[in-house]
């Protein structure tokens, strides 16, 4: 019979994986590195982080949280991290930013003129006859344990983990597409956890054909919100989830600092937010709001991003394309900052490149947010007390939440 | 004289690498912008770099030195945004570009061009505007005009234009001929054309190309073989049209390629997708070395597709569709 796992034994799971000498983390890191995967820094950065983010009891301590909130609000009483929310109503969260997302359905979006669907492309939409006979005919089998499907993008090492913690902490099956781009790291704990409790509900793969037919009805996808259509009829047409399916979609896909006052460190905390993992992350920075121009910051962004290549052994090479873009910059009269791999230039655009970060004026936190709502994944700040923290930009809690979502929440929710 | 020196483009027995070269000198001489970007890149030569489009908007892309441009136009926006400006040097060889262009392609003498779109003294500045006005001055019948957005075509007109053996060449966005045919059904002439210019900014409903052209097919009357498409943009001065397939083809002296997003200098081989780059000799006077933000893909006759915008954002953040399986 298939067991969960408690959150002791997920916390002792932790400890193995992420300290014992013979942990099968040590061969899947060598092995991700040697591959040329991800950079040797990024790896070794987001196992370092790990150990700090989720050992000494801290997945329980999240567990107990979430579980506190819920058998609070069961009550009818207010929980510490703001008043109850329906559906759909804007919630502080502990950072004390404001989001508005639908716990069913994935956050609500605004695009602004430039993210509008070219008309000249016309996409279909209807389900085909055969799976809307199919939408009648399936019915929830109260017997089959509940399994969540994740789908792990790779842009990041161990990117997916705090989904995994999640399921597992919350007792329910888990079921993890692993992506091609970063197979070993998140396999490697997976490996452990079936190793260490072979009656756990636990299951990976890197092929998705995998899950042909096993019919989930609640899966977890990170992309962007153009491509979720395709990606929702390709599941379904292979049956993977059914019609009617829970989703906890992430489309937030960049990061913003709002700095009034250059506090001393802070420079240092912008360039590792923006240069760690190439600025691949939803957590990078992308945009950096400021008082200061970026003419008058740009010899201390360069230095410290000199420094922080030596430190992270990053060998600096200009992407084609930030060369290009940075001739362009300099022939139309666009100041801009050449940070070795990254390129850092004034003015407002919506970000693309993960290389290009934008530099624009003065903007108070909510403005920013409204800005760009569902694609902003955090505004960082230097000052204390002051939204989330700028150091915390690639070093986030374990408990931290994707889209103003909270993953563990989410999956208890429907128990 | 400036204005004509450049003519020869237009011939049918164009060397285009040979004119290439001429314009692109002539373009280092002359245009600041574009001499100072292929400077910073460290090319020169036979080495032509593409300028993003974006150029019109965040500078003056002009190369013919003092001469006051006769006309300008600007790209469509939302009043927020700032939009694109093309100085065109010389209306002459914008006008050339249009008529020898589509020469090529169809045959005007024997068609009436109706334009559903608004007029050109309500939208001086709109580039497709002034082309299909100077079509409607090329046709001597006297029954090429621009028609009223949101009336009927007049059965009048059409029963005139099929009494003379002509055939109507019918401009207008992808939506507006939607509702044109939903809400006023007409039957064309025989052999007429719709040419798709393209997409309004809003649109009432989704759906897909065929469902469009089926439905124009069904509303005017013709082939869904005879809804053809064009291809342009405030930036250029000449046009590629597609037949009906989706394969667009260039005039002479416009060559497209389908660059490397992660390196624009780099051409990616034909069937693969890219960023679409445009040489358009006709914009000699302005930047004829443009890189587009449409995605693309071209085939070995030269013939290209055009996909859609091209999306950066899937490089950012979380996308487990970098990694799906096929």
């Amino acid at each position: 019979m298939m067991k969960s796992i408690s959150a002791a034994q997920i916390g002792d799971l932790l400890e193995e994986w992420l300290t014992a000498p013979d942990s099968p983390l040590h061969r899947a890191v060598v092995r991700t590195i040697d591959e040329g995967l991800f950079r040797a820094g990024d790896v070794h950065f987001a196992v370092n982080h790990l150990r700090d983010s989720v050992l000494d009891g801290q997945p329980q301590n999240w567990l107990d949280e979430v579980q506190i909130e819920k058998s609070n609000r069961l009550r009818g009483s207010d929980s510490d991290s703001g008043t109850d929310n329906s559906f759909g109503e804007v919630q502080k969260d502990k950072s004390n930013r404001l989001r508005s997302f639908d716990l069913n359905v994935g956050p609500q979006n605004q695009f602004d003129e430039v993210q509008k669907e070219d008309p000249n492309r016309l996409v279909g939409s209807d389900l085909d006859g055969r799976q809307k006979n199919w939408l009648h005919d399936t019915k929830k089998d109260e017997n089959v344990p509940r399994t969540i499907l994740c789908l792990h993008a790779g842009n990041l090492p161990l990117v997916g983990f705090q989904d995994v913690l999640a399921v597992l902490l919350s007792g329910v099956g888990y079921a993890g597409k692993l992506s091609r781009k970063d197979p070993y790291l998140l396999k490697s704990f997976i490996d452990l956890v079936k190793e260490r409790h072979p009656d756990a509900r636990i299951q990976c793969s890197e092929d998705i054909n995998t899950f042909e037919n096993r019919q989930f009805a609640e899966w977890m996808f990170a992309g962007s919100e153009a491509s979720l259509k395709k990606l929702e009829h390709a599941l379904l047409s292979r049956q993977i989830i059914v019609p009617h399916h829970r989703a906890l979609r992430r489309t937030a896909h960049f990061s913003a600092a709002v700095i009034n006052e250059w506090e001393e460190d802070c420079v240092h905390q912008l360039i590792e937010s923006m240069l760690r993992y190439g600025g691949k992350g939803c957590r990078s920075v992308a945009l950096v709001y400021s008082q200061t121009s970026l003419e008058e910051m740009a010899l201390q962004l360069v230095e410290k991003a000199r420094k922080w290549y030596l430190d992270n052994g990053v060998d600096v090479e200009t992407p084609p394309f930030v060369r290009y873009r940075k001739a362009y910059n300099d022939a139309v009269g666009i100041p801009s900052v050449l940070l070795g791999t990254h390129l850092v230039q004034a003015g407002v655009a919506s970000p693309d490149h993960p290389e290009i970060i934008y530099w624009q004026e003065y903007q108070s936190p909510i403005q920013v947010r409204m800005s760009y709502s569902g694609m902003l994944q955090e505004v960082y700040g230097c000052s204390e007390g002051e939204i989330t923290p700028l150091h915390e930009a690639q070093r986030p809690p374990i408990n931290w939440m994707p889209d103003g979502v909270d993953t563990l929440r989410w999956i208890l929710e429907s128990k | 004289m400036m204005q004509t020196q450049f003519d020869y483009i237009f011939d049918t027995n164009l060397d285009f690498d040979s004119a290439c070269e001429a314009i692109f000198d002539w373009q280092m001489e002359q245009n600041s912008v574009y001499r100072r970007f292929v400077e910073n890149l460290g090319g020169s030569g036979a080495w032509r770099p593409m300028l993003p489009v974006e150029a019109f908007r965040d500078a003056r892309v002009y190369a013919a030195g003092a001469h006051e441009p006769e006309l300008f136009f600007q790209s469509s926006g939302t009043s927020t945004s700032v939009r694109s400006r093309h100085e065109v040097a010389f209306s002459s060889v914008y006008r050339k570009s249009i008529l020898a262009g589509m020469k090529l392609f169809y045959p005007l003498e024997n068609m009436v061009v109706l334009g559903y779109t608004p007029g050109y003294n309500e939208n001086p500045n709109s580039s497709l505007i002034w082309m299909i006005n100077a079509l409607i001055d090329n046709d001597s019948s006297g029954l090429s005009r621009f028609l009223n957005v949101g009336e009927p075509i007049s059965q009048k007109l059409i029963d005139e234009i099929s009494s003379r053996d002509l055939r109507v060449l019918l401009f207008g966005a992808a939506f507006g001929l939607a509702d044109l045919a939903e809400e006023n059904p007409i039957i064309l002439p025989e052999d007429s054309i719709i040419m798709e210019t393209g997409g309004m900014k809003t649109y009432r409903r989704e759906i897909t190309r065929e469902e469009l052209h089926f439905l124009l097919s069904e509303g005017f009357g013709i082939q869904v073989e005879d809804i053809h498409s064009e291809y342009g943009m405030t930036e250029m001065l000449s046009q590629s049209y597609s037949s009906g397939d989706g394969w667009f083809r260039s005039p002479p002296w416009v060559r497209v390629s389908v660059r490397n997003a992660l390196n624009p200098l780099e051409e990616v081989p034909d069937g693969e997708e890219g960023l679409i780059g445009v040489v358009d000799l006709a914009n000699w006077a302005s930047c004829p070395f443009i890189l587009t933000g449409d995605r693309g893909v071209r085939r070995w006759d030269g013939g290209f597709k055009v996909l859609g915008r091209w999306s950066q954002f899937h490089l950012r953040g979380c996308n487990f569709l970098m990694d799906v399986e096929r």
